[in-house]
């Protein structure tokens, strides 16, 4: 029972520690005076503070004044709204769509957001928005992106005519066909869940990859892949690498 | 009529020229008229004495221009200097002297075509148009002395090309200007080529691809039949529109598919050091080489069904619900309307196809090509870089670089920019728990602006690099007119006569692209402190929103 109430007794301690330590961030006034050799006055307490404060505003302005001398102006602007640059999905059952729509489509995106791009590549109401993660999506560098693409388009949620998932398929381009992605980019030429125009774009991509760095996927890859995969990405690196305009609109049949 | 009838004779006395005679070509400009005295003598008479003799005997009354309105009816030096027309330069190649008047017959023809075709641009707008006709003699097509060395060569894409030196006509529209036609501004210049064969596609530079006031467009004389060719290509060289149709083959395509080669693109000496350094390292910059292609300037075309990705305080966000264009059938977007630049062939409708008139979208640029001001805002931008949350700036600078699909516009080109950084401020202040004073603070938001002016910014691509895509990489730019590309000795390497397969690498050429992205030095000096930017563009009307923030982080 005693050693219970000294247990007690140290948490609350600990707990009282704790929190004048959240309280102050690490800027404790000074020490109790009864630490000191002499008790300081009220005043004496308020000037030591003020000190403390004076010396950490010393800079205070300063990148302001760097900023001016470069040219710029300082103004008034509303700050930025963390749940618009982490791109949050709830702002469209907030009734938002839009406002996240412009911070999507106007601004290019880092993979941490990628997850929530592509929750609202499924949930966002506008076509466009559904358009604009996307090619965020698309544009995030590394893997990221591509993957939360491959599994939005292998879900079968959106219908092939939708905004959202037409230009899935041309982002879907492996770095090099060397690349931890490659053999799945390259398996989805057997998926059931695309179309014939999204296979014919990811076989394109493999094929202008390999033409680029004259190479084609491993054969280890290649084996895992169907006849007819394997055609498609003939037919594809050979319309790649020949020039492709027959110019068909003849300009003489209007 | 008397000039005609000079001219007539003319042609008539050199048809009866011996096979012994040699031209001899020299003009005194007099107005709009040129003493001519280009006819055939003898060549045991070719003396200085000789000449001053038959000088008088020869001297006939030729024009060498012409400005007509589209009734063909004669306008004035006072017309051209109005600022309130727009004018069109129509040029002869592969005319020799004796096809002067032939040359004159086909630019009222082309006049006439172009004011009566449907609703296009040119008919409708055709009490707005001046046509300067300018006769440049020479040799026959595929002679050394062709004007602007014109010819019909075996294509490595297309049956037969029209091709000749787009350095050449830039070069005599200067001159023209400086000497003949003070106020000479072409919107687009058209080339007409000596020649009726009916298997070359006619074909044309827009003003974005060769970076000037105009484009070029070329045509033969079979191109004459209908209006179509002409209003066609000029709708490329004088209103920038590109290609709303789609290639055979290319139907399930993706523009975004050519991004593959966006890593073989270099930075060049137009951008800072920085640009260029960090971006080698790692690659934090967001540029594609479909967005120079299709989202360069172009205002018909674009690479997303809502354009505007901004709000735009003068018009609602555009809608361009129809997918192709620019050869490739996924990827790019046009407005709904049958129109001049689009065809029949893939995925015809109500509202998708050809006819000779123009989208909405289209009338908006044209329009403003004959001095409304922007329907819209610059509305097309894109925070660039550094990748959202970029942790690595080092120094005490940063440089962002903006999209901006529209700082190419041809007729409403983004004057500036307004480019915000903001970062949060640590301000102390004295805080009491209960009797005991203590350092506390607060974050203050603060916001720093800037107008930036945009500049040229390139991109190079060079050939050499480009391995098996250097077949794709020639297809693309000869079908958006890129013809000519300029090598370091002065001359130009002819990119559309051989295939680039077949040129030995030591010759292959580097590819320049102006491009649709600035940058914006930011002063940020402060150690492990997030910064928030933004910007919006002016076009001299109209400013667009706000991006959405974006942040990089400055570590050391």
């Amino acid at each position: 029972m005693k050693n219970r109430g000294l247990v007690v007794t140290t948490l609350a301690l600990a707990a009282g520690v704790a929190i004048y330590a959240l309280k102050f961030g690490g800027n404790a006034p000074p020490p109790p005076a009864a630490a000191l050799p002499t008790e300081p006055t009220q005043g004496e307490r308020i000037a030591a503070v003020e000190r403390v404060v004076q010396e950490r505003n010393r800079n205070l302005g300063e990148e302001a004044r760097r900023f001016e001398a470069d040219g710029w102006q300082m103004v008034a602007a509303d700050a930025p709204e963390p749940r618009l640059t982490e791109m949050d999905p709830g702002l469209i059952a907030a009734g938002r769509e839009r406002e996240l729509r412009v911070q999507i489509a106007s601004t290019t995106t880092a993979a941490r957001n990628a997850r929530n791009l592509g929750r609202i590549l499924l949930l966002a109401e506008l076509p466009e928005t559904r358009e604009a993660a996307t090619d965020a999506l698309g544009r995030i560098k590394g893997d990221a992106g591509k993957i939360e693409l491959i599994e939005v388009l292998t879900s079968g949620k959106l219908q092939p005519d939708d905004l959202g998932r037409r230009q899935i398929a041309a982002y879907l381009r492996p770095s090099d066909l060397d690349a931890e992605l490659a053999p799945r980019i390259a398996g989805l030429l057997d998926s059931k869940a695309l179309t014939v125009a999204e296979k014919e774009q990811i076989a394109y991509n493999l094929a202008l990859v390999g033409l680029r760095d004259g190479m084609t996927l491993a054969d280890d890859v290649l084996a895992t892949l169907s006849p007819e995969a394997r055609a498609l990405i003939d037919r594809m690196t050979d319309l790649g690498g020949k020039a492709f305009l027959a110019h068909t609109d003849s300009h003489k049949n209007h | 009529m008397k000039k005609f009838l000079a001219s007539a004779l003319l042609f008539g006395l050199l048809g009866q020229a011996s096979a012994q005679s040699v031209p001899i070509n020299s003009t005194i400009t007099l107005s709009n008229y040129s003493v001519i005295t280009s006819t055939t003598v003898n060549t045991s008479a070719i003396t200085t004495a000789s000449l001053i003799t038959v000088y008088p005997w020869w001297i006939l009354w030729q024009p060498t221009w012409k400005c007509r309105r589209w009734d063909l009816t004669a306008c004035t030096s006072t017309d051209l200097a109005n600022p309130n027309y727009r004018q069109i330069l129509f040029m002869p190649s592969g005319y020799t002297e004796e096809e002067r008047s032939a040359f004159w017959t086909d630019f009222d023809t082309f006049i006439t075509n172009m004011s009566n075709a449907g609703s296009v641009w040119s008919t409708v707008k055709r009490d707005r148009l001046l046509y300067v006709g300018y006769y440049v003699t020479g040799g026959a097509l595929g002679t050394p002395t062709a004007a602007f060395g014109g010819a019909v060569m075996a294509h490595p894409i297309r049956d037969y090309a029209l091709t000749l030196s787009l350095e050449a006509v830039k070069q005599k529209v200067a001159a023209i200007k400086g000497s003949d036609i003070p106020n000479l501004k072409p919107m687009g210049v058209q080339v007409i080529l000596n020649n009726f064969q009916d298997n070359i596609t006619a074909n044309a530079a827009p003003p974005s691809f060769l970076g000037g006031s105009y484009g070029i467009a070329k045509m033969n004389r079979d191109d004459l039949r209908s209006g179509y060719i002409a209003t066609h290509e000029l709708g490329h060289a004088a209103l920038n529109f590109v290609d709303e149709y789609v290639e055979t083959g290319l139907e399930n395509l993706n523009i975004r598919s050519i991004d593959v080669a966006t890593p073989l693109v270099l930075f060049d000496g137009s951008w800072s050091g920085f640009v260029r350094g960090i971006n080698d390292l790692f690659g934090i910059y967001d540029y594609n080489i479909s967005e120079i292609l299709a989202g360069n300037g172009n205002h018909n075309v674009a690479i997303s069904s809502v354009p505007s990705t901004v709000y735009s305080p003068i018009s609602a966000a555009q809608q361009y619900p129809y997918e192709g264009g620019m050869f490739f059938g996924k990827g790019t977007f046009h407005a709904a309307g049958k129109n001049l630049m689009n065809s029949d062939r893939t995925n015809p409708g109500p509202q998708n196809g050809f006819a000779y008139a123009h989208s909405g979208a289209q009338w908006m640029l044209i329009n403003t090509a004959f001095g409304d001001a922007p329907y819209r805002a610059n509305d097309r931008l894109r925070a660039a870089g550094p990748t959202d949350g970029w942790w690595g700036e080092l120094g005490d600078q940063t440089v962002v670089m903006m999209y901006d699909g529209d700082k190419r516009n041809h007729f409403h080109a983004t004057q500036s920019y307004q480019v915000q950084v903001g970062w949060w401020e640590r301000v102390w202040f004295t805080s009491w728990w209960g009797p005991f004073p203590y350092p506390d603070y607060r974050d203050e938001w603060r916001t720093a602006q800037k107008t930036v002016w945009p500049t040229e910014r390139r991109i190079e691509l060079r050939a050499t690099s480009l391995y098996g895509l250097g077949n794709l990489a020639q297809s693309v730019l000869c079908g958006v007119g890129v013809t000519e590309i300029p090598k370091p000795d002065g001359g130009v390497f002819k990119l559309c006569e051989q295939p680039l397969s077949t040129i030995a690498s030591a010759f292959l050429p580097t590819f320049t692209f102006r491009t649709p992205y600035e940058e914006s030095t930011v002063p940020a000096s402060q150690w492990w402190t997030t910064y928030w930017w933004r910007f919006a563009a002016y076009n001299g009307h109209t400013t667009s929103g706000w991006t959405g923030w974006s942040s990089f982080y400055r570590s050391l």
